[in-house]
């Protein structure tokens, strides 16, 4: 009777354990994902191609389509997430890991260069305007590039190149950023200066600063 | 019989390994931190959220915690910390006298003043291994001028806790530009660092 109950006992056990085995290879590997997508603009996921110089690369078919917000589960894994082509809008392709915790996604739409370059003609004039009401004497010292445009156009970037004369000391490249805020062009970096640090100005976007630090 | 036997043995033998194996903690748990306090004078009352301890280490939940020392004849010191990670931090607090019968106490006590100067030396330490770990750059630092005549150096930030401010000396433009690039060639973005230019005079600065 006694030995019946062991074998019984036992066999609970692995059952109990082939449940635990099971749970985790069939719930356990799915994770939940919010994407925030306050565009228009649909988004794919792929499966990654696992490259590891660049984890940008996907292959295959669409696995999901997604069009707005939404949460939903997906086995963990490699992705990769690609905006739908479209003339007003650069492509945006984010690589997805799904692991552990649940993943937030927020898709940030940025106008396409393009559009910035058009929209940049019409906005100068107001933006050099609030650059000259800032730094009235600012001609004294320095020309202002034409700059870029970012995001949706909110943002303005720009270099300072120095225009005194015969001051070898403090001959320095500016850098100065404005944002537009209920229409009117407002500058943030105050001062401008050599490098911009994401530190003092948290509120600009790091791409921004990272761009207009290194690559103009 | 025997068969029987060691077949019964083995599956049992078989689900303790499994168990063993399956239900076995992760490592994964949280709270798993240590706040070790000291304090001068030694006989004074201390409180870990409002909880009585004494000296020594107490075990914390993730999250922020307030020390709190008290002793007759001294000023009471509340102290907050944030903790996480399965981290141990050090806290000593010493009280500052504030009656004419205490006043002299570290001259009287020299067990005391002994262990405050003890003290205040972790206290500088942790604070240092803190900067560096979340200040790596640090490791690269002071640089001093050299043949492309730029230095760089690091003080305290004023704006952001345990954070630090880069100071890059340099008499012209090139040297300025050279000493950022040395801070790229470290692998470090400029736009991630807190930067001053001690000698450049920035004519769009009020």
């Amino acid at each position: 009777m006694r030995k019946r109950i062991l074998v019984l006992l036992s066999l609970l056990i692995l059952l109990v354990i082939m449940v635990y085995i099971g749970l985790q290879h069939f719930v356990f590997s799915y994770q939940e994902v919010s994407i925030i997508n306050k565009s228009e603009l649909a988004v794919n996921i792929y499966a990654s191609a696992d490259d590891h110089d660049d984890p940008t690369q996907y292959t295959g078919q669409s696995l999901k389509t997604i069009k707005g917000s939404t949460t939903f589960k997906m086995k963990k894994g490699s992705y990769v997430i690609v905006t739908e082509k479209n003339d007003s809008y650069k492509q945006i392709i984010l690589p997805l890991y799904l692991e552990d915790s649940h993943a937030h996604i927020d898709i940030k739409p940025q106008y396409s260069d393009e559009k910035l370059q058009l929209m940049l003609v019409q906005e100068l004039p107001a933006i050099t305007e609030a650059i000259r009401k800032t730094y009235q004497d600012i001609s004294s010292y320095y020309t202002q590039e034409p700059g870029w445009l970012y995001e949706k156009g909110e943002w303005y970037a720009t270099k300072l190149k120095y225009v005194g004369q015969g001051d070898i000391f403090k001959n320095d490249t500016l850098r100065i950023i404005l944002h537009k805020e209920s229409g009117v062009w407002k500058v943030i970096t105050l001062p401008p200066d050599i490098v911009i640090s994401h530190v003092l100005y948290p509120q600009i976007p790091r791409e921004i600063l990272i761009d207009i630090n290194n690559f103009r | 019989m025997v068969r029987k036997r060691t077949v019964i043995f083995g599956l049992i033998a078989f689900s303790v390994v499994l168990c063993l194996i399956f239900l076995r903690p992760t490592g994964k748990t949280s709270g798993n931190n240590t706040i070790d306090i000291e304090v001068t004078p030694s006989r004074s009352s201390i409180t870990l959220d409002g909880k009585r301890v004494s000296e020594g280490k107490s075990r914390v939940p993730d999250g922020k915690h307030t020390i709190k020392v008290m002793h007759k004849g001294f000023e009471t010191q509340e102290q907050t910390v944030e903790i996480s990670g399965s981290e141990e931090l050090y806290v000593g607090i010493p009280l500052s006298p504030n009656s004419s019968e205490t006043y002299n106490w570290y001259k009287e006590h020299d067990k005391d003043k002994q262990k405050a100067d003890a003290m205040a030396s972790k206290t500088y330490d942790q604070n240092s291994s803190n900067m560096t770990q979340s200040n790596p750059i640090v490791a690269h630092l002071p640089l001093p001028y050299g043949q492309e005549r730029y230095a760089i150096d690091y003080a305290p930030s004023q704006i952001n806790n345990n954070g630090i401010i880069i100071q890059i000396t340099a008499e012209d433009s090139r040297g300025r530009q050279y000493a950022l690039q040395q801070i790229k060639d470290w692998g470090y973005d400029p736009t991630d660092l807190e930067i001053e230019f001690l000698d450049f005079n920035n004519p769009l600065r009020d």
